[in-house]
């Protein structure tokens, strides 16, 4: 089932990826964990440049950039609340994301996919220029007791060689 | 602006001093040495290319790079994997534009000339007859590697003529790769197509890190390792200090961390192998492979010169049994302080789906640009390219002098062979392959 949603779903849920945002590039950690699902799936494949002919895949599993669960995902965040635990954050990064094309559908009763571009901007310290890296989201997202909280989330990257020498921030 | 020296075969007896076991730091920033470089070693060494599982059919290719060069790995009608240059023999397009496919032939882009699968020029799209015999036909074929070998699944190249076979070439070698590549009846497939990055360092330290940095691990890798392992960092260096590493000849070099002595009660052996294929390794292996195998918590290595494997078992929720990853990569150079890492995973042919989406799993959780080992690695690296390129600080030396205490002390009864020294910590495997980089560069 999906259903169109009513202007106040719409502002409600573009506020939660804006808000979601802006926790990330504050990188509060702490705050941004609070609104992962326990059964949370979060990809970012890698993507691939094909024939439309002769295509096909190489493995049987594919290659990801991220590809974690609430366990996973809990270790990558305890590193980064704790700089000192972690050489490329040790130092914070400058970050913006920016979200933008909000698209939101209700899939069941209390969830909703919405889709979003986000564009990352981060600067390391010493580093001239930010590194942009741009995605499509899509993302599945509950309604509950204590607020939205985001249990899906698959991002298409619109770069395939990553041009940096690590991404430990999120999208 | 900095002067530019040129460099003859003789200043490398002198850039790389293995008595003093120091290096100069030239040789990671100064571009007119990696063009000498890309004639003296990468035209002239065995290049990994690809996975056998990458192009299992008839007419499967995938693009890959050989150093600066571009290739299409393909497996030709005979069955057997060919190595082109992805160049045009008549303007030099790229003939092939994609990273993976099967075909028939290869069309150029540009004018249409069609190429087998075996690089023979095929037809020049209708315009034959208007070259009125002129042209010999016969001579526009693609380039093709000198010779395409493979062991254990694993593709290598070379443009060298001369090379020894690849067999000769990994020698030694080959009793290490097998712990990884060739330790089941029906072997390893690839988990899916290479991610790739760009890390603004030189190559030689990705490969030298890999061959392999022990006293780096603590440091960096510590705390994941606290949190994923349930390892205090003392404990792991103990087992860092304490494990082997291994010249294998010809600039191979790996280290083999064991358990630490204090937790081989608690951890059984094999750790992050796959239950069911314990029996089929103990038996596939030899004894003596095994004797090395059975307590690995991890297997860094490097083959000169610039394919590397890391392999190691973890857990991300301190539950379920930790599984090992295996992770392959090259490092290509772009430039002197540019180097674009490929990196694949693989898993054992015979394990079920769903141990090997949990080694893809643990692989991207760990040794990729996003993982919580490498993204820390990386950062290591861009910070000697930041703290050597300056007028001062290019001069000197990078230091390898804890060789100097380890390099005379090799274990004597090792079961494997090469020259095996007491600790990971030790810098002499790492050292070997400037060493083995210093004898291609001085011919
Ligand atoms: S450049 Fe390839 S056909 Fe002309
Ligand atoms: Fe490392």
């Amino acid at each position: 089932m999906t259903s169109t949603v009513s202007e106040t779903e719409y502002r409600e849920l573009s506020n939660f990826l804006f808000a979601e945002a802006d926790l990330l590039s504050d990188h509060n950690y702490v705050e941004w964990e609070k609104l992962l699902a326990e059964d949370l799936h979060y990809k970012i494949p890698i993507p691939q440049f094909l024939e439309q002919k002769g295509a096909r895949q190489i493995g049987t599993i594919g290659t990801d950039n991220y590809n974690d669960n609430i366990d996973s995902m809990r270790i990558r965040l305890n590193l980064l609340k704790n700089p000192a635990t972690t050489t490329s954050e040790r130092v914070r990064s400058l970050l913006n994301h920016v979200v933008g094309n909000v698209l939101v559908s209700k899939v069941s009763d209390n969830e909703y996919e919405c889709k979003s571009t986000i564009t990352v901007h981060r600067t390391r310290f010493n580093q001239k220029h930010p590194t942009t890296i741009s995605g499509r989201r899509t993302d599945l997202i509950r309604r509950t007791d204590i607020g939205f909280q985001l249990v899906k989330r698959h991002v298409k990257l619109t770069q395939a060689i990553l041009m940096t020498s690590n991404v430990s921030y999120f999208f | 602006m900095l002067i530019k020296e040129s460099f003859g075969p003789s200043d490398f007896e002198r850039l790389v001093d293995e008595e003093n076991a120091t290096a100069s730091r030239l040789i990671f920033t100064d571009q007119s040495i990696l063009d000498i470089e890309q004639e003296k070693v990468f035209t002239k060494a065995w290049l990994y290319v690809g996975h056998d599982t990458e192009i299992p059919n008839v007419g499967d290719y995938v693009t890959r790079q050989m150093a600066l060069d571009p290739v299409i790995l393909v497996r030709a009608e005979d069955g057997k994997p060919q190595v082109l240059l992805n160049s045009c023999s008549h303007r030099g397009t790229q003939v092939c534009g994609t990273d993976v496919g099967n075909t028939k032939g290869f069309v150029c882009p540009y004018h249409g000339w069609v190429f087998g699968l075996d690089g023979g020029l095929k037809a020049t799209a209708d315009d034959m007859d208007l070259y009125e015999g002129k042209v010999d036909f016969k001579t526009l074929d693609l380039t093709k590697a000198a010779q395409v070998g493979s062991y254990a699944g694993l593709i290598f190249a070379t443009w060298n003529e001369e090379a020894d076979s690849l067999e000769d070439y990994l020698g030694d070698a080959r009793w290490y790769l097998d712990l990884f590549h060739n330790r089941t009846p029906e072997g390893m497939e690839v988990l899916g197509p290479p991610q790739r990055w760009v890390v603004n360092t030189n190559w030689k330290l990705g490969a030298m890190n890999f061959a392999a940095d022990g006293p780096h691990a603590v440091q960096v890798h510590g705390p994941i390792t606290a949190a994923t392992f349930n390892v205090p960092p003392s404990i792991f260096r103990d087992a860092l200090v304490d494990s082997p590493a291994v010249s294998m000849g010809n600039g191979h070099n790996g280290i083999f961390t064991q358990i630490p002595e204090v937790l081989k009660d608690q951890v059984p052996p094999y750790l992050g192998t796959y239950p069911d294929l314990i029996p089929v390794l103990e038996s596939h292996l030899d004894p003596k492979q095994t004797e090395l195998n059975r307590h690995l918590l991890a297997g860094v290595t490097t083959m000169f010169p610039n394919f590397s494997s890391v392999q190691g078992a973890i857990t991300f929720d301190n539950e379920s049994l930790p599984v090992n990853f295996l992770g392959i990569r090259v490092w290509q150079p772009i430039s002197a302080t540019e180097t674009e890492i490929w990196n694949w995973f693989l898993v054992e042919k015979e394990a079920p789906q769903e141990w090997k989406e949990s080694a893809a799993k643990a692989g991207v959780r760990t040794f990729t640009p996003c993982g919580t080992f490498d993204q820390d690695d990386a950062e290591a690296w861009v910070a000697i390219n930041k703290g050597i390129s300056g007028t001062m600080s290019r001069k000197g030396d990078i230091n390898f002098q804890m060789a100097l205490a380890y390099r005379d002390k090799t274990i004597p009864d090792f079961p494997g062979p090469g020259r095996a020294y007491p600790s990971n910590y030790g810098e002499v495997t790492e050292f070997d392959v400037l060493l083995e980089w210093q004898k291609y560069m001085k011919t």
